[in-house]
């Protein structure tokens, strides 16, 4: 059983995956308590089902850019866990989890987490290479390319998506009026609620590196942590 | 921008009581001055304001303290003071940003270190020692929200000093 845990944002999530099969799965908006909400909600999905902690083999964690508080709601719990009980531990970059279920559609993909005053985290997603994409990705059974992480206002973010992209996570509903202005024609915003970050999302990357072995260490495992230069 | 005379710590808490009882989720209030200009003394008033039953003290050392009102929402009271060279970072770093953006009431001292963090509406309220005991207190509004809180404040304070 692989645990995630994501509270990179207010938009917090738990799931619980059982080989490739999403067993629970709870998205919440946090009213800035992610500390006194996350443990009572995971004993709850797993009580729903019967499991202990005991249970968990694998936990996976967003790892960000994100709230620098929230962040380290879920790494710590992560990292305790991976600690006391010896489970491997994987770090999901968030955005990345933003847009893995998009990623596939052939378009220009671009994930937004919410950062506070105005502002946005946001990495673009192609399946071909392009100077702006340097890192190469692999997300579930997709391969493609990546902006670095980035973060900035709606003008900055319009600056950097000059050809039509999907517009897909959390995006503040305070700057829909602006995105909307700023980037009529080249995205639309479809249905937030529907397009926005799902733990699911978390654990399925998580489990990926999990059957490949590829495990991050509990004692340097850091959150991405982005400021403005 | 206005400015009221206080003529003791005992009216500029019953300021910040005044103001205290206005303050709304959301709201953040920037206090500006040097030591002993009566920041705390005020940060006592708005607590009190805001029926917090608590000892309020300055929280220099840990740096945000969070009071729970009798409205049900959070008191985050920050000082800014031991923070260093790279005080908006660290600002950053222990979520103080965060916290004037959820859903209490951010009192900050020392605001003037993180003034590229205060959002656009904060009130700011300079104060200044004019003799022994007598401090000037400069309100300068940001915002509809800020300026709005300015006024009720300085209709709320008229009762107070007069």
């Amino acid at each position: 059983m692989l645990l995630a845990l994501d509270t990179a944002t207010r938009q917090s999530g738990l799931a619980l995956l059982h080989d490739e099969t999403l067993v629970a799965e709870l998205n919440w908006t946090s009213n800035d308590s992610q500390t006194v909400e996350l443990l009572p909600r995971l004993g709850q999905i797993l009580a729903w089902h019967g499991l202990s902690p005991r249970d968990i083999d694998a936990v996976a964690v967003s790892l960000g850019p994100g709230s620098f508080t929230g962040l380290r709601v879920a790494l710590s719990i992560a990292k305790g866990m991976a600690v006391a009980h010896g489970t491997p531990l994987l770090g999901v970059p968030t955005l990345d989890a933003s847009a893995l279920p998009f990623v596939s559609a052939g378009k220009l993909v671009c994930a937004v987490a919410p950062a506070g005053r105005g502002r946005v985290y946001w990495a673009t997603y192609a399946a071909t290479a392009d100077e702006s994409r340097p890192v190469t990705v692999s997300l579930g059974g997709w391969q493609g390319w990546r902006s670095n992480f980035q973060l900035g206002d709606v003008p900055a973010l319009a600056a950097a998506l000059p050809e039509p992209a999907l517009l897909v996570g959390e995006i503040p509903p305070a700057l829909h009026e602006t995105i909307r202005r700023l980037l009529a024609g080249r995205v639309e915003l479809t249905a937030p609620a529907a397009t926005g970050r799902r733990a699911a999302s978390i654990a399925a990357l998580g489990w990926v590196r999990w059957r490949a072995g590829d495990f991050d260490d509990a004692a340097s495992l850091a959150p991405i942590y982005l400021q403005e230069p | 921008m206005t400015t009221l005379v206080s003529n003791s710590e005992d009216m500029t808490e019953q300021i910040g009581e005044a103001l205290g009882r206005i303050l709304q989720p959301g709201d953040v209030v920037a206090l500006i001055g040097d030591l002993g200009a009566g920041k705390t003394c005020m940060t006592r008033g708005i607590a009190r304001g805001l029926g917090i039953a608590d000892p309020v003290t300055s929280p220099t050392f840990i740096l945000v303290a969070e009071y729970r009102t009798a409205r049900g929402f959070p008191l985050y009271h920050a000082d800014c003071y031991r923070l260093g060279d790279a005080a908006v970072a660290e600002a950053e770093s222990i979520g103080l940003d965060e916290m004037m953006e959820g859903s209490g009431v951010a009192v900050v001292e020392w605001a003037e270190r993180i003034d590229r963090l205060l959002p656009d509406d904060t009130l700011r309220i300079e104060l200044v020692a004019t003799d022994d005991l007598e401090r000037s207190l400069t309100l300068h509004a940001g915002g509809p929200r800020g300026r709005l809180m300015m006024e009720t404040l300085a209709q709320a304070a008229a009762g107070v000093l007069t």
